[in-house]
């Protein structure tokens, strides 16, 4: 009687699927799904009902994620799924593990400077580099691009890049690919290219008010009383207790910088973070900043390190229509490296912090 | 010479404990100690040489290890790339890597040239330990400058951290092949 049912589930099942109009999904291999092994019970896929999203929401859930890519979303039959990982894709482990179907891989080095010199510091690349790094894999600013990567931070600065750059819709898939394995969805381990575009279709970048200059914030932190430098950091790295990075040595902060939490520790945005690993929305971002000295009213210009962790909260706010935000993308590692520049150590609420510039910090401060 | 001393000074110790014990005088125990010490000084003098053998491939063994490690997650771990970023800027402040870069390969080929052509001019003179240490030390000394003079610091994000360890891998071996060729001889 149970290998009856199996046996007609998965005739059901191979009909629906042959129905299906523009799937994108290829061959895959792997475990869940629906297909199921004698004698155990079959993973259930997620029947959650999906509803449409708007081209500004960033961040959708693994159900609309897989309609959109059976072709079940208007405007978005032909998406563009990437993982998003740090190197080569042939040492990106959780890409061979098992990787959406379909989807290609990126890497955070094609937005972002990986040399950490003077002249780079980790920030966006030139807007033309960028763009020749998404033509490479066929994305141009009328693709629909889908995002997601083992780190939560890293898949959101690439996503920021992707924006910034000109790319009109992208989104990332919350919760990563362990959310798209716990609605039951398969993973593949076939390697994926897309293939290059001619004509990105816009200049770059077409959204320059989205990235903030070291010289604009230092300008504004010191002349516009509605701006607000909103530092994503642990606590400790805010105080000045550490710099959070072994590659750091000075800690603290720039003067008249406010404190945005978000952060345990420089590689996490476990303040943005549900306990099931998705990332929070507005309405949970707002409680965090419940007792913060800024409000969604003043210009906001997110930093941390080197700019990961600061992406989040920036793309909460993107795509709940804000406008007034934006990343300081030098963060307190390209601030360190002027001198002459203000920065303040510890809580400015208190009277023991100190204002002092870059060249009296201590260089011990480096995370051991 | 030092088994020989030492065991005429334990004989002399043994003589003197003899006569003591013929006159009635209290005995100590030292002649145990040092026996024990004459026995762990015999098998270090003839152990030693192997020790250091070995010892010397295990150093080498560490190093490349420790290159590999380096870069295998230089090129996969953010914070161990940037972190490498960070030494690399560091030590070009204090030190002409490029110069060196150049100059130290240059120089090891040199003395590992001047190895071989000893060891070809004597080759008949050595036991067989040496042929087989010269060409495991020659291979890896080829290997570790290979890769230090076919990689860059644009190709390879570590090497700058690489370079000491793969030179000093070089290095030993040709110790241990100089060392083995003075001492194994027929």
């Amino acid at each position: 009687m149970k290998k009856k049912t199996i046996s007609m589930m998965m005739a059901v099942a191979l009909m629906l699927s042959m129905t299906g109009c523009g799937s994108s999904t290829k061959e895959t291999t792997g475990s869940g799904n629906q297909e199921a092994t004698t004698g155990q019970e079959s993973t259930t896929v997620s029947e959650v009902q999906v509803e449409a999203v708007e081209q500004r929401t960033v961040y959708v859930t693994p159900e609309w994620v897989y309609s959109a890519m059976n072709g079940d979303q208007e405007g978005y039959e032909d998406v563009v799924v990437a993982e998003v990982g740090y190197g080569d894709v042939k040492d990106c482990v959780s890409y061979k593990e098992g990787h959406i179907p379909g989807a290609i891989y990126v890497d955070n080095c094609e937005v972002e400077d990986a040399t950490g010199d003077e002249k780079g510091a980790y920030n966006l690349l030139d807007a033309e580099v960028v763009k020749d790094n998404l033509l490479s894999h066929g994305i141009t600013k009328d693709t629909k691009v889908i995002l997601y990567g083992a780190d939560a931070s890293g898949t959101a600065r690439q996503a920021y890049g992707y924006l910034w750059v000109g790319v009109e819709d992208v989104k990332i898939v919350n919760g990563g690919i362990d959310a798209w394995k716990a609605a039951g969805y398969d993973t593949e381990t076939k390697q994926n290219a897309g293939s290059e575009a001619g004509d990105f279709g816009t200049e770059v970048p077409a959204c320059p008010q989205y990235w903030t200059s070291i010289e604009e914030a230092k300008e504004r932190l010191e002349n516009d009383d509605n701006f607000k430098l909103v530092s994503i950091r642990s606590e400790d790295e805010w105080l000045g207790k550490t710099s959070g990075y072994n590659y750091i040595d000075k800690a603290g902060e720039p003067e008249g910088a406010v404190w945005g939490k978000g952060a345990e520790t420089a590689f996490d945005v476990a303040g943005f973070t549900n306990e099931d690993g998705t990332i929070k929305n507005l309405e949970g971002l707002q409680e965090v900043w419940s007792d913060c000295d800024f409000t969604l009213e003043n210009d906001l210009a997110f930093y941390c390190g080197t700019g990961w962790r600061a992406s989040v909260p920036f793309l909460v706010l993107y795509e709940n229509g804000y406008d007034n935000v934006s990343v300081y993308d030098g963060g307190w590692y390209q601030w360190i490296m002027n001198e002459d520049y203000p920065v303040q150590v510890g809580d400015p609420a208190d009277e023991d912090c100190q204002h002092v510039t870059v060249a009296d910090l201590p260089n011990d401060k480096a995370a051991k | 010479m030092k088994i020989a001393s030492m065991s005429l000074w334990l004989i002399c110790q043994m003589i003197k404990r003899r006569n003591k014990k013929e006159n009635g005088s209290a005995v100590d125990k030292k002649p145990t100690q040092l026996i024990l010490a004459l026995v762990c000084l015999i098998i270090m003098e003839i152990r030693m040489k192997k020790l250091c053998y070995i010892m010397t491939d295990v150093m080498t063994a560490a190093f490349l290890g420790g290159a590999w490690t380096l870069q295998y997650f230089s090129k996969r771990k953010l914070g161990m790339s940037r972190w490498v970023g960070y030494q690399t800027s560091k030590w070009k402040e204090r030190l002409p890597l490029e110069a060196l870069r150049l100059l130290v390969p240059l120089v090891l080929l040199l003395f590992l040239v001047i190895i071989i052509r000893h060891y070809w001019k004597k080759r008949k003179s050595y036991k067989k330990i040496v042929h087989g240490t010269m060409v495991l030390a020659v291979g890896m000394s080829i290997l570790c400058l290979g890769i230090i003079l076919v990689n860059t610091p644009e190709t390879m994000r570590a090497y700058y951290l690489v370079f000491p360890l793969l030179s000093a891998a070089c290095i030993l071996q040709m110790i241990k092949l100089k060392v083995t060729m003075a001492v194994c001889k027929k």
